[in-house]
Parts: structure tokens; sequence; C-alpha cells
């Protein structure tokens, strides 16, 4: 699907219904994106829902402990989407023709630095609070089918950091270093159709690196609430645990999911354009 | 010997003598972990200064071992890599140093005499600058302090928020008078997510004299 979709985005001569029909087509692929938690993020919501854990509770012990995932998820996540959408309830209020305060949250992390001062900090927090933790729950699961990414990922992986292995080294001792609370990041740049290269980050607090033109594949949260209850101050003893719950198939599915994201924008402007064009 | 090279001499040994560095250590508690117990339990208190205090003094003693090292090279670049390291960890062991002298056992501790008028004439009531403070605390982003501190320049209290370990002093000028950790270490155990709720039971642990001694050799 996605090499058809490529190739229809990069054709200037389609008609008006060809084009239609390849926007029909990118939207259903990129909301076809497995599980719920990823379908409050698929479009623009009146109200953001907090989405199921995609396991129980308990679903990724020894490992990730249930006391963790209960707080997690229903303290801290919770909390994160009431005070985002009380944030975009006030703003849409407030600028009812501002059409960014409409658009998805991914769009508005996106472009952060256009959302009015008095909103902006507050998205920052709890819009990357929002989508963060989603990201973090989804790219984990009980039985990994892989300890490793395979396919094209793996290649890309490999071509970038030398080898899986450097790879893991790099991300754990950014994980180790980081200080105060934050994320480490497994990241693509978000360049044109193909996309961009693959890119390790950090980002303090709950910034998002959607706003730093990054599209994220994998995240470890080590804010201390994601830890402390089980390892105490010992960080590294959650890392090491942690790569042993990661998805290597979620994180792939997750890239596909920004690549259909990209093509469908790409599409929706040219339809744009054609459609400018045969008013005119 | 002339008099003035024996006085030379000295001098370069007096200088000789205070590149040798002193290594920092942890002070002790004054008072037991369970003291504090049931506003701060036991556990938090061992882990909080054992462990945490213990590995921000320990990195500070690296970071300026590398900060020695890199002065006798004249290593330029890497006396300012070491900055953040210096500012996390040595702020962390100041903030803490002040964190355990703030609190006590004894709960029955209130502001008297300049303290408490000047806190009443700045922020209208004793009960107003606890909400400030409680609130501006509360508001924090991820992990940092808020501080009542004293404006020199401009010879009033102040409520502040420092990021991390961002020590007050160092970052805004203010004199430290009375610091609440709200890094998530310093809570969770007991009280998980409800931060609210370990800031308001905190004020039933502040040592109001060793706030006051702060504030009158401010």
């Amino acid at each position: 699907l996605y090499p058809l979709l490529q190739c229809l985005a990069m054709s200037s001569s389609l008609g008006l219904a060809e084009l239609s029909v390849c926007c029909i087509i990118a939207v259903l692929a990129h909301t076809s994106l497995a599980g719920k938690a990823y379908d409050q993020l698929a479009g623009a919501q009146k109200k953001y829902n907090l989405p199921d854990l995609p396991y129980a509770y308990d679903g990724l012990e020894p490992h990730v402990d249930t006391a963790t995932l209960r707080v997690h998820h229903l303290g801290h996540h919770k909390a994160y989407t009431n005070k985002m959408n009380a944030a975009l309830e006030e703003w849409r209020a407030q600028e009812p023709h501002n059409e960014l305060a409409f658009a998805p949250i991914v769009e508005i992390l996106e472009q952060v630095s256009r959302v009015p001062r008095q909103w902006r900090q507050p998205l920052i927090n709890n819009g990357g609070g929002y989508v963060n933790h989603i990201i973090y729950w989804s790219t984990m699961c009980p039985a990994p089918s892989s300890a490793t990414p395979t396919g094209s990922l793996l290649v890309d992986i490999e071509n970038t950091f030398g080898s899986f292995s450097v790879f893991r080294e790099r991300f754990t001792e950014e994980a180790g270093t980081l200080f105060g609370s934050g994320y480490v990041w497994l990241c693509e740049e978000a360049e044109g159709e193909g996309g961009g290269g693959l890119v390790i980050t950090t980002t303090p607090n709950q910034d998002s690196p959607l706003s730093q033109g990054l599209h994220p594949l994998l995240v470890l949260d080590v804010w201390e609430h994601a830890y402390y209850l089980k390892h105490k101050n010992l960080r590294p003893n959650y890392v090491s645990e942690w790569w042993k719950v990661v998805c290597w198939e979620e994180v792939d599915a997750l890239r596909k999911f920004w690549k259909s994201l990209t093509l469908s924008r790409i599409l929706n402007e040219k339809l744009f354009e054609i459609k400018k064009h045969t008013q005119t | 010997m002339s008099m003035l090279s024996m006085i030379r001499r000295s001098f370069c040994f007096v200088s000789k003598a205070t590149l040798v560095r002193k290594k920092y250590t942890l002070p002790q508690l004054p008072y037991s972990y369970d003291a504090l117990e049931p506003v701060i339990s036991k556990e938090i208190m061992e882990l909080h200064h054992s462990k945490h205090h213990a590995t921000y003094i320990n990195n500070l003693n690296v970071s300026l071992e590398s900060l020695k090292e890199c002065q006798e090279k004249g290593d330029i670049s890497g006396i300012a890599a070491l900055q953040k390291a210096i500012v996390f960890n040595g702020g962390g062991h100041i903030n803490h140093s002040i964190f355990w002298n703030n609190l006590s056992p004894d709960g029955n501790m209130k502001p008297k005499g300049v303290l408490l008028h000047d806190l009443q004439e700045q922020f209208g009531s004793l009960d107003n600058f606890r909400n400030e403070m409680t609130a501006k605390t509360t508001g924090i982003q991820g992990s940092g302090w808020g501080w009542l501190g004293y404006n020199r320049k401009r010879k009033h209290l102040e409520i502040v928020t420092c990021a991390n370990q961002d020590p007050l002093q160092a970052t805004t000028g203010l004199v430290p008078l009375l610091g609440i950790d709200v890094w998530e270490h310093a809570y969770y155990l007991q009280y998980k997510n409800a931060r609210i709720d370990y800031l308001k039971a905190i004020w039933d642990v502040i040592n109001w004299e060793d706030v006051s001694t702060r504030y009158s050799s401010a």
C-alpha cells in the first residue's frame, strides 16, 4: 500500500477524482494502526479520551510492576488528559476562528510555537504528557516476539548506529545521564515523503520531539514516577527491565503511521491545489 | 635568606596548599530517619539522604576533580563542559544540606519575631504566604524546588521556584531561607502522584528557628 501511495503522491497529472480516492486510502492506512491507543491521535477530538492500556495492569510483570502501571496510567496520564482537554476547551472558546486550536493534538505540538502564550506551556506540558504516554504504553508489550527490531527498521538502525548493540548502548547511556524529569527517544526526522534519518534524542519534562520536526518511534519515560515504587533510586535497573518489554513490531507500526500521515498531508495539499485550480 | 625571599616562599607554599581541594562529605541528619513521621516516612528519609544526597556529593567530588585537571591543563573547553554537572551536583548538595535543617521533628514550631512580622506584612497573612508557596511549588513542572528567599537588593521576601537542582542564590541572587523539594523521590513512595498532599503536610515539620536564623543573617 505504501509504495502505491508514494507513486500517487508524486504524480501531478491525476485528476480530482483519482486524488480523492488516494486521500481516502491514505487516511484509512494511517487510522488502521493497531489498537485503540492511536485512535485518539488519528484526528482532532472535541474531548480526548484516556486510551486503555494495550495490556492488563499486571501485563508487564515482572519487568514493569502493577502498582506503577496503575498510578502512572490512572493518576499521571489521566491528569495530563484532563488538563489538556481543559486548555483546549478554553483556547477554542476564546479563539473560535483559530484553525490550529481545532487541529489534532499532534499537529498542535508540531506547531507549538504558534500556540498563543496563554495556552502554550499548558499544552506543551499536558498535550505533550498525553501523547508521550500513549507512545510509551504502545511500544511496550507483555511478550515481545523479538528482542531486536527486524526488517527495514533493523537495517536502518544498523546503518545509522553501526549495530543494534551500539544503538542500545547509546540509548541506555542517555537514559542513565538524563538529569531531572524527561524522556529518551528514538526518532525519525520528519523530512519529505520517505522520512529522514534516525536519531536518539532526549526531551525535558513533557516536551515532545514533534515540536522539533521529529517523528517519535520509541520512547523511555525516565520521570521518577515511572520507576521509583519498584526500583527506588536505581534507574539503571528500570532501564534494563524496560528493554525486555520493548515491542519492536509496534515501533515499526508507529513508523508506518507517521509515514502515511505525512503522505496523506501531501495528498491533501495536492487535492487542495487541484480544487483551487479547477475553480479559477 | 632575606626576609623578602622567606615571605615569597611561604606565600608559594600557601598558594600550593589551596590547590589541594577538600572532598565534600555527606552531612549527618539532625534527627533520626523516622523522626519526621508521619509527614515524611522513614523509608523516604533514608533513601533521600543516604542515596540521593550522597550521590550528588560523590558526583560533585568527581566533577571538581575533573575541573582541577582541566584547569591544570588549561583545557577551557573541558572546563565549560563540566559546568552542567557542577550545577546539578553542587546544587543538589547545597539544596539538600539546607533542606535537612529546614525540617524538624518538633511539629509545634511557628514563625516568630521579625520573620513572622515580615511574612505577614509582605504576604498579607501567614496563611496567604503558605498558600502561595504551596501553589507555586505544586505547579512546578517536572523536578525542582520551591523557595522562600530574601532579595537583598529590594529588601524583601520572595517565593520563587527553581528547576532540577539549580541552586537558588547562584541562579537568582536570592538568599535561600526555606526550600521544599518536589522531585518525586522526595514524596512518591508515600504520597504517589498526590504532590499537593505532601505539600500540605510538610508545613507541620518546618523548622522555623532555622528559617529565622537564615533570615537574620541574610
